[in-house]
């Protein structure tokens, strides 16, 4: 019988949100260095856009390449590198998902460990601008008083 | 009901996606291999004209002559890793043409000509953020 591919998406969803609180941590660190690297709001809310308006993992690497190649605060603290490390690494967690779903007698479809690795990096992006705008508040309280004032 | 013509394009989009995510390491390899005699001979100028192109071209061919201009006059001027850097270049451009058959699932090349190109635009954007990463990171 024909499975039900909204259980395979409850199924992902799941597992990427399973995955999502188990990054939190090293997101967190990464976000507070990329606030004390000084980049700018603007510059992490291009990345959070890039990440959710693509459906290519390889926009978000060559997004951030050029960033690091173009404007120095990328460079600071090697974020720009670490972030892209990072991100990339998730590759693993993608294909530990699968395996899962596939030991759960799911029918995963063939692009399945790409998109899971997709989802897994805007989580992870999410995270990071989370922690940076916390940290950034933190770092120029006067920013804070001048969005009240 | 999407009818046959976007269903079509949508494979094709998904086909496309998929073969560019798969593709970034072979771009880094390539850089990789050429970026350290190349250096400062690539410059900015080269890379935003080839991007130019790769945007406003109509097919691949375009940007096989662009390449192939580029390539003439490195060897003009005696700029041998410069050269060799087009020509290798145009030689994965080369390659990128059967990998566009396969995926379009014919025999031969023709008809695949569409997905030749994106895969040639595809492989310029990882070539031009490459270039620029390791430029930044030196």
């Amino acid at each position: 019988m024909p499975q039900d591919p909204r259980l395979l998406q409850l199924a992902l969803k799941r597992e990427v949100d399973r995955h999502s609180d188990g990054f939190f941590v090293q997101a967190e660190a990464l976000g507070r260095d990329v606030a004390g690297a000084r980049l700018k709001p603007a510059q992490v809310h291009n990345l959070e856009a890039t990440a959710y308006s693509t459906d290519k993992l390889s926009d978000i690497w060559d997004f951030i390449k050029k960033q690091v190649g173009r404007r120095p605060e990328w460079s600071a603290n090697d974020v720009g590198a670490r972030l892209l490390n990072d991100l990339r690494g998730l590759n693993v967690t993608a294909g530990q998902v699968v395996t899962r779903l596939k030991a759960a007698k799911f029918d995963v479809p063939a692009d399945t460990a790409r998109q899971v690795h997709l989802e897994l990096c805007r989580e992870y992006i999410r995270h990071l601008a989370s922690h940076y705008e916390y940290e950034q508040r933190r770092l120029n309280p006067a920013h804070e008083d001048a969005d009240h004032a | 009901m999407p009818s046959a013509d976007v269903e079509a394009r949508q494979r094709q989009r998904r086909v496309i996606i998929a073969w560019s995510d798969a593709n970034v390491e072979r771009v880094e390899r390539f850089v990789a291999d050429h970026i350290a005699e190349v250096g400062r001979g690539l410059t900015n100028a080269q890379m935003s004209g080839l991007i130019n192109v790769v945007r406003s071209g109509q097919k691949a061919d375009d940007v096989l002559k662009y390449v192939e201009r580029q390539r003439t006059k490195a060897e003009r001027q005696n700029r041998m890793s410069m050269e060799a850097f087009w020509h290798d270049l145009a030689a994965e451009f080369g390659k990128l043409k059967g990998e566009a058959a396969k995926l379009a699932g014919q025999a031969s090349n023709e008809g695949g000509a569409d997905l030749y190109y994106a895969l040639v635009q595809e492989y310029v954007q990882h070539l031009s953020a490459q270039v620029v990463y390791q430029g930044g990171s030196r």
